[in-house]
């Protein structure tokens, strides 16, 4: 069949691939949008735990298409970890949304450095926050972080989020309003938060979470010039011999192997996906550093038990599920307090597999009953989750599994991941921190969760950009410096993770990209 | 932020990293080749089991009558009841585990779930005479604790890994939406004090979930 001809065809729908394709439609560009996963609207999104949290909701079968994970030294496993979301919207369908920006200093680490300067990006920060929808109070937050306000106030707080400001405020701490990607009014024609607490891991069917699927894929569509194929797995980017991108082959909800063609080409699959496609599409790697420079989240967690009769947790406050309480130590890190997600499952997991080394059992029996009791009848809890920056080593990348292939045919992606000792450090500082703060709570007892930091629906860094075709990936703009008109436009091509969760970044960021495409023509 | 993935992933990380023929048991390379590795020493395998005789009492899809009872028996020592709170059994944890053992996405993992019933029971006769669901709870917690720490003497069988997927069944089948055979009546639920979610609406039973990603 004769190929389907666009302007652009955006690989991913995610943070960045709907931030490109509304940008890109916006500018008046023809756009396919092509999604391997399925298309949910808000009418799919309901809270069953198994369902949709511990089935193969939101991520493919570990069994069909794996990512091959090695931890550290170990042999790579089987596994679902590496995929973040396959849907439309992607990731940002089921976060939490927690959006910071980074900041001037976020931008240059010990492990990288953007080549851009920090004022380039500000006006796309400016963008998402209005564009999409985000809710925050910046008078909290350190002075110079930002200019404009946020769209909208932030979201109401539960009266527990006081004992973290109280703790702040003997320690000496500022302590402010976490932003959240979360409607705390209706806003641009959609409803605001219900404030039903089930938002991470979850899709948001009042449509209040500011994913890509509810707002930019949305504009995108109202343009007339949005085409958007669910179901539909990219195999390859194809390009010229003159090095300019041509299109795309990939495999429709039939299985039916199809082209597309287009004069730019943005692959948005998130890092490690990207970074595969790319691979298996032999495009891109003139610098060999594809698939290097894998950085995951650097994430600490862990809880603190508070009596059950304080009175910060009054009757009826149970319908207020946030506490949105950030802490930005002086060091760097960000330090965030949250109540417990409400899966009950995912609970009684981490209560059972608590304390133990990774070779003992999970508590069971008498032992097991005594958690479940004290964590939901005892006590209260309060819960922290800390990031900073991840950085780029040796250990860290995303290659082509030799012998493993998916249903498709294709070779997986092989992933090592390691956590850099001096991000583990620096990890171990946050988690130390965010326990004295909660003990300054008055918290009962505190507790980290432990493992080895990496937390992988954030990643970035395997397509870094660069000024230089020897050591980088793409170009300031995105653009791939090996082949003209390709972009990456996720977190592929970040030198440095920064200090907290990033997917506002890789939204700014992908507004940017595409404003240089729109530029080009 | 929270993801969980899908069950085979977690079920795979809780299995660890067994030996290649381990994971090839586990993944059902064939019952019968499974429970024909030995105890050292013993005269029979799993399989050929003398004393296996037809037992009564309910039998699922998939699980036959005596891997049903020794997985009721094992999951009530996992969760037990207690102090007015329900156990496992009394949520229906091992219907909910035959009915997710007859889905696509847990297919891998029946034969880890048939071989550690079978184990169970079958130590549960060496050392104490009985299978285990006949036995009081003080021998059943022996058996089942054993298994949890590998100290079954039985080779080549990747016990602690087997432990994690009963308890990870077991946590799912208490507190899982009670249209999924288990938290029967919402006692588990009702244990933790947990109000049902808003906005429940799981998926009818039998029916797939709205999209699946093949398989």
């Amino acid at each position: 069949m004769a190929a389907d001809r666009f302007d652009a065809i955006v690989v991913g729908s995610g943070a960045g691939g709907g931030a490109a394709a509304y940008a890109l439609t916006r500018a008046g560009w023809k756009v396919l949008v092509l999604e391997k996963g399925p298309h949910y609207d808000e009418a799919d999104f309901f809270h069953d735990e198994l369902t949709v949290c511990r089935r193969n909701t939101f991520v493919p079968s570990a069994l069909d298409e794996p990512n091959m994970v090695a931890h550290g030294d170990e042999s790579p496993a089987r596994t679902a970890d590496g995929w973040i979301s396959c849907c439309v919207g992607g990731g940002t369908v089921h976060m939490s949304g927690f959006f910071f920006r980074m900041r001037p200093d976020e931008l240059r680490g010990p492990g990288g450095e953007w080549p851009i300067r920090h004022h380039e990006l500000a006006p796309f920060y400016d963008e998402v926050e209005r564009v999409i929808g985000v809710s925050g109070e910046s008078e909290g937050e350190p002075p110079g972080w930002r200019r404009r306000p946020y769209p909208m106030g932030p979201l109401l707080s539960h009266p527990a989020g006081t004992l973290v400001d109280e703790a702040g405020r003997k320690l000496g701490i500022r302590v402010f309003r976490t932003p959240r990607a979360i409607l705390s009014a209706d806003y641009a024609g959609r409803k605001a938060c219900a404030y039903c607490g089930f938002c991470g891991s979850y899709g948001c069917e009042v449509g209040a979470k500011s994913s890509s699927l509810s707002s930019f894929l949305a504009i995108a569509a109202a343009t007339g010039r949005l085409t958007l194929r669910a179901r539909c797995m990219t195999t390859e980017v194809t390009a010229d011999r003159a090095g300019r991108v041509t299109g795309v082959v990939y495999l429709d909800e039939t299985g039916v192997r199809q082209r597309a063609r287009a004069h730019v080409v943005v692959v948005a699959c998130g890092a490690v996906q990207s970074a595969r496609l790319l691979l298996v599409s032999r495009l891109a790697n003139g610098s060999g550093l594809l698939g290097k420079n894998l950085m995951f989240g650097t994430m600490a967690a862990g809880w603190a038990r508070f009596p059950r009769d304080d009175p910060r947790w009054p009757a009826g406050a149970e319908k207020l599920p946030f506490i949105d309480r950030t802490v930005a130590p002086e060091g760097g890190g960000t330090i965030l307090f949250m109540l417990p997600h409400p899966n009950p499952i995912l609970q009684a997991e981490r209560l059972a597999d608590a304390g133990g080394d990774a070779d003992a059992p999970p508590a069971w029996g008498v032992e097991l009953q005594r958690r479940l009791l004290e964590f939901f009848h005892e006590t209260h809890t309060i819960e922290y989750e800390c990031f900073c920056a991840a950085l780029p080593h040796d250990g860290s990348d995303v290659t082509l599994d030799p012998d493993v292939k998916d249903r498709f045919g294709l070779p997986v992606a092989r992933v090592r991941a390691a956590t850099h000792p001096d991000s583990r450090r620096a990890s171990d500082a946050l988690d130390s921190k965010a326990r004295q703060i909660l003990t300054a709570a008055g918290a009962l007892r505190v507790g980290t969760r432990g493992g080895d930091r990496v937390y992988f629906p954030l990643q970035c860094g395997t397509a870094r950009m660069g000024r230089k075709a020897s050591d980088s990936v793409l170009d300031p703009t995105g653009q791939s410096h090996d082949v003209r008109n390709l972009y990456v436009a996720d977190g592929s091509g970040f030198p440095t993770s920064g200090d907290a969760p990033f997917t506002l970044t890789i939204m700014a960021n992908a507004l940017r990209i595409a404003s240089h495409v729109v530029k080009r023509g | 932020m929270d993801l969980t993935a899908g069950p085979v992933a977690a079920l795979l990380r809780n299995l660890g990293r067994p030996s290649r023929r381990q994971f090839q048991l586990l993944l059902g390379a064939g019952l019968a080749s499974a429970v024909g590795c030995k105890r050292d020493g013993a005269a029979a395998p799993l399989a050929a089991d003398a004393s296996r005789t037809p037992a009564p009492g309910p039998r699922g899809d998939v699980l036959d009558a005596e891997e049903w009872a020794a997985i009721e028996a094992a999951t009530e020592r996992i969760l037990p009841s207690g102090a007015g709170v329900a156990g496992a059994r009394e949520a229906g944890v091992v219907r909910f585990i035959d009915r997710q053992l007859g889905t696509p996405a847990l297919a891998p993992i029946v034969n880890a779930v048939k071989l550690a019933a079978r184990l169970l029971d079958r130590w549960a006769q060496e050392t104490h005479g009985g299978r285990l669901a006949r036995l009081p709870p003080g021998q059943q917690d022996e058996i089942v604790g054993a298994l949890a720490r590998g100290k079954i003497p039985w080779k080549g069988l990747p016990q602690k890994q087997m432990f994690r997927v009963l308890h990870t069944l077991t946590l799912e089948g208490y507190l899982a939406d009670p249209v999924h055979g288990g938290n029967a009546g919402m006692v588990g639920w009702k244990a933790i004090g947990f109000r049902e979610p808003h906005l429940r609406q799981p998926a009818p039973p039998g029916t797939a979930p709205v999209h699946r990603h093949g398989g």
